[in-house]
């Protein structure tokens, strides 16, 4: 059990770390929870989008008068609707961004730079009439030739996205622009010296194929915007705070006159901390005076929204013959889609973050291409650059007949080590997880011929950063919790329990909501495997305020001075002698007398949170492999991970589950894939292939408890770094099936039966 | 004074140099004094980056204060922000002076 650093419970029942009973559970199986399209206003309009035919085309000019004209037709935007933007980079969300581009994707400029790309939007009365309008508005495009794969766009020649894009990072600065946006490199030590001392070295190259976040709600939003230049928005997103920054900057509004809503949500992975119809939305209501609402469909989704990077990976590890790990060098060349800023630099830091090694060097390139602007996904960049580290380990255990769990553990970061990326680590849990699943029934569990089993370790940074959130005390005794960022993953729950065991009231006594972006000040969105780290610590210091407040209220009421009354146990209790004349007072007690002891009962934690711990996680799985399709089933999977400490268990073994699974659906199943012509074959569920309940066993999680002195609880994010080992584990696992070491994700079907006929060894 | 270590491409815009004894007392301090040495770091600051301390990586900590042995590392930010530039002089006065004309 993790360390508490002082905080548990109180009164004689703790709800942090047991399995509570969601609070938006009832909601959610009765279908009374209201997810993004749900929303409506009286007397709304429905907003369409017009989408590019071509991956790369100059737009000439675009003519909305005959669209204008529809009777029904109240509103139609353009690019001339939205001001432009200076170039300035600004961390928003996971990944930085730039507004000069983020006002280009959300509408079409000076070109369309991928299929799909919006170039005009309309508000109508029906989706009929908004279709048929949509249909005439007449676009003239100078179609470009366009480039779709990452080494074919950072080759010489190649089909230029942005003329003004000059690679940062390289000396002497290009004097031509390319699709290269930036070169990122580490290093740590003397990496050509390391691998002088290697007795082997292993050196590959790895695919990786652009993957969707998948979430089943689209993105949606309703907005209605008045003519005082204020705006209401309700929308899908993992950061309404974030919504209402991007749209006031877009549309030149204030941003408090902006109020964002963030409804239920149906998953977002990190795909939903950006903005795509929301501007939009608000735009079109401005100009139609009424309220407008926009749903994407699925294959606007695929096609506009941005999937995470595809890449190539280049790895070269050196270890000594004992199975010491002396040298790790790697070129990650990422995908950024139309607009720069892929998650390579987050790709380069991870790669060797798990392993001790003296002397590391990794480059990563950052390249613009006609596909949709890669958007965060889980551990953004890490699950790329970790799998092809992680199959190269897996080669050299094989090499030096070394157990693959021993060569990791003989490699491990322990505190005290150095990280590939600079500072060294504080108490972490990679070995334990490594441990965990060493000591599993699974790894000794005997396989048949075709099946294989692979293990792989993965590591993410995880974040704080800022954060509000509020208590109120009702005049009942029961207390709302207001929180700003969406609930995704157990959000809810977990604050819900914290509150109740700082205040000693029952978890059923707190109804926790998400609040909009009136009610509570700034907070970044729910990404970085922050939400419930940070919130938790916010809770806490707003229970603090309220325990501070109740003190001092008994003190009057008692006429005692400060040093005669503590919080314990969840109640005000009176000290020494005057223990003998008043007697303790609960949350519920001083309810009853608020409004006669000074008023309202509350508190609000306002910080930015600090102290987030490294996450660490191990995955084991078995696999079997059919001969004669090539198909892949995934027979058992086990995760370890370290929680630090988890708040809800359950909802932290949900994590664990659905990260291996999007893990799973990565290395076997999804992928992009284009066409000649540049445009998207798979744009729906139908032909992009993701796991379904069917396709997955019920997966083992392991929670591994290796508290975080920085937390109250100890708590550590964990939502992002079961996605990561997956891929290694699985192309490892595929391996030991079949002897063959796969290179290139996906591992569909059509790949492994190629692949194991050119081995001579498919079954007819 | 502190030991700090630039990370990334930071050391190629600091002119190559990777490492720095500063007599810092806060993150807020350690910015002015990197951008008294190289001007040109001033936008990548402003940017954002995470510090890390004893090990410990603190995001938009202006605050955070950086003891005498301690070890610090300037990383790429890892995720953050308020989708808005900071007022830059604000905290490092009278360098947006020497914004201008940087790449």
């Amino acid at each position: 059990m993790a360390e508490t650093n002082g905080h548990s419970k109180t009164n004689g029942q703790s709800y942090v770390g047991t399995r509570t009973i969601r609070p938006d559970g009832v909601d959610k199986v009765t279908g009374r929870a209201r997810f993004g399209a749900d929303f409506n206003l009286a007397g709304q309009l429905i907003g369409r989008v017009l989408r590019s035919p071509h991956p790369h085309a100059r737009i000439v000019s675009i003519d909305t008068s005959k669209a204008e004209a529809l009777p029904g037709v109240k509103a139609v935007v353009t690019r001339d609707d939205f001001p432009d933007q200076s170039s300035e980079f600004i961390p928003a969300g996971e990944m930085m961004m730039n507004y000069k581009d983020v006002v280009r994707n959300v509408m079409a400029r000076e070109k369309a730079l991928y299929e799909g790309h919006a170039v005009a939007a309309v508000a109508a009365t029906s989706v009929a009439i908004a279709r048929r309008a949509l249909k005439l508005i007449e676009v003239k495009y100078e179609v470009l030739p366009h480039v779709i794969d990452v080494v074919e766009a950072m080759r010489p020649g190649a089909p230029l996205l942005h003329d003004d894009l000059f690679t940062v990072g390289v000396e002497p600065k290009p004097e031509k622009p390319s699709n290269i946006a930036k070169r990122f490199e580490i290093k740590q030590g003397d990496v050509e010296a390391g691998f002088k001392k290697a007795d082997i070295i292993v050196e590959r190259e790895f695919k990786t194929a652009p993957v969707h976040q998948g979430y089943i709600e689209p993105h949606a939003a309703l907005a209605t915007a008045s003519e005082d230049g204020s705006a209401e928005v309700w929308t899908t997103t993992q950061g309404h705070f974030i919504v209402r920054a991007h749209c006031a900057r877009l549309l030149g509004l204030d941003i408090g006159k902006v109020r964002v809503t963030a409804t239920e949500i149906g998953g977002g992975f990190g795909g939903k901390t950006v903005v795509y119809l929301e501007p939009l939305a608000i735009a079109l209501s401005k100009k139609a005076k009424r309220p407008v609402k926009m749903v994407m469909s699925r294959e606007e989704v695929f096609k506009a929204s941005g999937p995470t990077s595809g890449a190539t990976v280049r790895v070269k590890m050196g270890a000594t013959k004992d199975g010491k790990f002396v040298a790790g060098a790697a070129e990650l060349k990422y995908q950024a889609g139309a607009f720069q800023g892929s998650p390579v630099q987050p790709g380069v830091m991870c790669a060797y973050a798990p392993y001790d090694i003296e002397n590391v060097h990794v480059i990563g390139y950052d390249v613009v291409s006609n596909r949709p602007k890669v958007a965060a996904y889980r551990a953004p960049g890490a699950p790329i650059s970790e799998y092809a580290v992680e199959s190269v380990v897996d080669e050299i255990a094989k090499k030096l007949r070394l157990d693959p769990i021993e060569l990791r553990m003989m490699n491990a970061a322990r505190e005290g080590t150095k990280a590939a990326y600079g500072p060294k680590f504080g108490p972490i849990g990679l070995e334990e997880t490594l441990n965990s699943i060493k000591k599993t029934e699974h790894w000794n569990t005997p396989l048949r011929k075709w099946q294989g089993r692979g293990v792989a370790s993965g590591f993410w940074f995880n974040i704080g950063g800022e954060t509000c959130a509020s208590l109120t005390v009702n005049e009942d005794g029961t207390v709302s919790l207001v929180a700003g960022t969406p609930d995704i993953g157990g959000l809810r729950a977990s604050l819900a329990a914290v509150a109740a065991d700082e205040l000693g009231v029952p978890y059923d006594k707190v109804r926790p909501i998400i609040g909009d972006t009136g009610s509570l000040g700034f907070n970044f969105l729910t990404g970085g495997s922050r939400s419930a780290f940070s919130g938790s610590m916010a809770i806490v210091e707003a229970a603090k305020q309220i325990k501070a407040d109740l003190c001092a209220r008994a003190c009057k009421l008692w006429e005692a001075k400060p040093d005669q009354v503590e919080w314990k146990d969840g109640a005000v209790r009176p000290l020494g002698a005057l223990a003998e004349k008043a007697k303790p007072m609960t949350v519920a007690d001083f309810a009853k007398v608020a409004g006669k002891t000074g008023g309202p009962i509350g508190g609000v934690g306002r910080i930015n949170a600090q102290g987030a711990g490294p996450s660490f996680g191990t995955h084991l799985v078995d696999l079997e492999v059919d001969p004669e399709t090539g198909r892949v089933t995934i027979l058992r999977y086990t995760v370890a991970q370290d929680a630090g400490r988890a708040l809800h268990p359950a909802y932290v073994e949900g994590q664990f589950q659905g990260g291996a699974v999007q893990g799973i659906g990565w290395a076997l199943n999804e992928e992009y894939i284009y066409g000649e012509d540049g445009k998207l074959q798979n744009a729906g569920f139908l032909d992009y292939r993701m796991p379904v309940a069917s396709d997955v066993p019920m997966i083992d999680a392991i929670l591994v408890e290796v508290g975080n002195p920085k937390h109250p609880y100890g708590v550590r994010g964990v939502g992002e770094t079961p996605i990561v080992p997956p891929l290694g584990a699985i192309a490892n696992a595929m391996e030991n099936a079949t002897g063959i070491r796969f290179t290139e994700l996906p591992m569909s079907p059509p790949k492994v039966l190629k692949a194991l006929k050119e081995k001579g060894a498919a079954r007819a | 004074m502190a030991r700090v270590t630039l990370v990334g491409n930071l050391v190629q815009i600091a002119g190559g140099v990777a490492e720095y004894d500063l007599p810092a007392t806060s993150v807020k301090q350690l910015f002015e004094l990197l951008t008294e040495l190289h001007p040109m770091l001033a936008r990548h600051l402003e940017e954002g980056v995470a510090v890390a301390i004893d090990g410990q990586i603190y995001q938009d900590a202006l605050l955070q204060p950086i003891e005498s042995d301690s070890e610090v590392f300037l990383l790429p930010q890892i995720a953050g922000g308020r989708g808005q530039v900071l007022n830059y002089d604000i905290f490092l006065p009278g360098a947006s002076a020497t914004r201008q004309g940087m790449s």
